[in-house]
């Protein structure tokens, strides 16, 4: 009797219990798809089809206003600078966390816990309470208006959270590899670079993206920092589109479409690694 | 290929002492095992001979140098790992040339040592692979593999068959074997298990508590035990260890619960606590001897294994003919004379 209650029982309940989570979901998805939406079609309005129809589609599928920012609006330019600031700030996150969480998390040292909370610290504390103490340094070391300073400053925020994600990999790793390849006749700095960093793939990866998503997007730090249109990335360019009296908003809408698309491309190339690298530890066998 | 010299090696960490001035000698091209039960330091003495652990007192030599402070990569031995270590991005040929890259050998060389190396241990079709695709005794092997291609003076290995299942673990057993007596390298095996060992060596060193207990050939061993420890530990199923009290007046014997056992006339005292040490199957069938009752039975097919009870005490016995036996029934065994082991009650030493 009661099996069959169990099996009777469920169909309509049970969907009717998950309706508070589907409600949520689908709140969620519309919040998050609606700005997407207006952006891609904005893209290929002018300003004053963009003021009349917010929501409808575009007359023309025209690509004008992504050859403008590109070309009229300079945008190549400072693309071409965030790129350099968001590599180069990855690759520096990279190297000196891994190079930091090694010994950290795999030598017997005895003060290991004390230093990784020193640089879990460094994730809790906002950056920006240090921002003025942050300008007056660059400032005196002539890295203002500079890409050198802002990757500085980008990899000094970000090694943290990278140490402790590398640490984290890192220990759960059999200690008969790098013995192993200590036996093998192996240094230290191999022993990490050719040993331990391919096997904590998705670390790399994890690392990577949330490194990169990050400084790509970051306003602040230029805006601060840079006052050279030569100097300046994509987030602050396109602030810049914006003027006081007249807005070009379909160029604006355009040059976000093309400062997205990076990003967006990382995400798919590397969706795999950090799906199974968020749940797994890194095995060995 | 080079003797290795291990003496008074101490080592501790922090206080507590895992080593206590341990001496042994490897002869060139010998298969030493070293056999104990987990903690007593034959995992820590193989390390500090690899460079892994650092040496708190004595010496380690290898050849004629001493190799305290030589980092692992300088001694000049290859080391196979309990669970293999192999570098899983790497394929069984990268893996077993890693060593030798690092050193700027020739790739010519590289390819042919590689070679021979897969030639001997039958790798050559899984040259290509990565670790994951393969089987638990195929990655044994390259691990196997990655220590002949250095071609090195004195090989170590850490319980390397304890991951394979018992089947596999004869196989790798006899391979072992084989290749050692193919190459000549001289050999630091570790072990858990004394059926290893037994099979294994030529020269086992019983370990306990961070003291050699015994060291010596496997019959050796098994024929003159030194201590209790050893009595027990080397052979399987392991010896009938009863204590008795040595009574002299007429026929030498071991009073054990009021039943005479027979002993040869020896050293031991009239009157000295003892344990007394026979093997189950130096237990033969005959109307003079002890009355015991049987509990259970074991037969595997090749042997039969008996539970006996008499009085309070219990023991074993081991027949390789077929009997009819049944629980409940009585036997009178007698032990075989020139096979029995006397061990003082006190210190446990052999008598």
């Amino acid at each position: 009797m009661s099996a069959l209650a169990i099996s009777g029982r469920p169909a309509l309940s049970r969907q009717l219990a998950r309706l508070p989570g589907w409600t949520v979901l689908a709140v969620w998805t519309a919040a998050v798809l609606l700005p997407l939406y207006i952006l891609v079609v904005s893209c290929f309005k002018t300003t004053a089809e963009i003021y009349d129809n917010r929501l409808g589609l575009p007359r023309s599928w025209a690509l004008d206003n992504f050859v403008n920012a590109w070309t009229r609006a300079n945008l190549g330019h400072n693309f071409l600078n965030s790129l350099i600031v968001t590599g180069a700030a990855v690759v520096l996150t990279i190297v000196v966390s891994a190079m930091a969480a090694y010994p950290l998390s795999r030598y017997r040292l005895g003060w290991n816990a004390v230093m990784l909370g020193l640089f879990l610290s460094g994730i809790m504390l906002p950056i920006r309470l240090a921002s003025v103490e942050l300008f007056t340094l660059m400032r005196n070391l002539g890295l203002l208006d500079s890409l050198t300073g802002l990757i500085l400053v980008y990899s000094a925020i970000r090694i943290p959270f990278a140490v402790f994600i590398f640490a984290n990999f890192m220990r759960v790793l059999p200690s008969e590899l790098d013995e192993a390849a200590r036996m093998d006749g192996a240094g230290e700095v191999r022993i990490l670079f050719q040993i331990i960093l391919p096997m904590v793939k998705p670390a790399v990866s994890i690392v990577a993206i949330f490194t990169a998503i990050a400084v790509w997007n970051d306003f602040f730090f230029p805006l601060i920092f840079i006052f050279d249109d030569r100097y300046k990335t994509v987030p602050l360019a396109i602030s810049v589109f914006v003027g006081q009296f007249r807005t070009d908003w379909g160029l604006v809408f355009a040059s976000l479409a093309i400062s997205m698309a990076p990003i967006l491309i990382m995400y798919c190339l590397l969706a795999r690694q950090i799906r199974e690298g968020v749940g797994a530890g890194g095995g060995m066998k | 290929m080079a003797q290795v010299a291990i003496s008074k090696v101490a080592k501790a960490f922090g206080t507590v002492k895992v080593l206590h001035e341990v001496s042994v000698d490897i002869a060139d091209g010998q298969f030493v095992v070293l056999v104990g039960p987990s903690g007593c330091g034959k995992s820590t003495l193989l390390r500090m001979v690899a460079g892994l652990e650092t040496v708190s007192g004595g010496t380690i030599a290898i050849g004629d140098r001493v190799v305290n402070h030589l980092p692992p990569a300088k001694r000049d031995i290859a080391m196979v790992f309990q669970n293999y270590a192999l570098y899983p991005h790497k394929t069984v040929e990268q893996n077993m040339a890693f060593a030798l890259k690092l050193r700027k050998t020739d790739p010519a060389v590289v390819a042919e040592r590689v070679k021979r190396a897969a030639d001997i241990l039958d790798l050559n079709p899984y040259l290509k692979r990565y670790p994951r695709q393969l089987s638990g005794g195929q990655r044994q092997r390259v691990a196997m593999g990655r220590a002949i291609v250095r071609n090195p003076q004195v090989f170590l290995f850490d319980e390397p068959l304890s991951n394979l299942d018992a089947k596999l673990r004869v196989q790798m057993r006899t391979e072992i074997k084989e290749l050692h007596q193919r190459l000549k390298t001289t050999t630091i095996y570790v072990t858990h298990d004394q059926i290893e060992a037994m099979t294994m060596a030529d020269k086992i060193v019983v370990m306990r508590d961070g003291r050699i207990e015994q060291v010596g050939a496997p019959l050796e061993l098994f024929d003159r035990p030194a201590n209790l420890f050893v009595a027990g530990f080397i052979g399987s199923p392991s010896m009938n260890l009863l204590k008795g009290v040595v009574r002299k007046g007429g026929k030498p014997g071991v009073d054990i619960s009021g039943t005479l056992f027979p002993i040869a006339d020896n050293a031991a005292q009239d009157g000295q606590a003892v344990v007394y040490g026979v093997r189950p199957e130096h237990l033969e069938i005959h109307p003079d001897g002890v009355p015991a009752k049987i509990s259970v039975v074991e037969p595997t097919g090749s042997e039969t294994l008996v539970f006996l009870r008499f009085g309070d005490r219990e023991m074993v016995a081991l027949f390789r003919e077929r009997h009819d036996f049944k629980p409940g029934d009585t036997l009178t065994l007698k032990p075989r004379l020139d096979q029995i082991h006397l061990f003082d009650a006190e210190t446990g030493k052999r008598l």
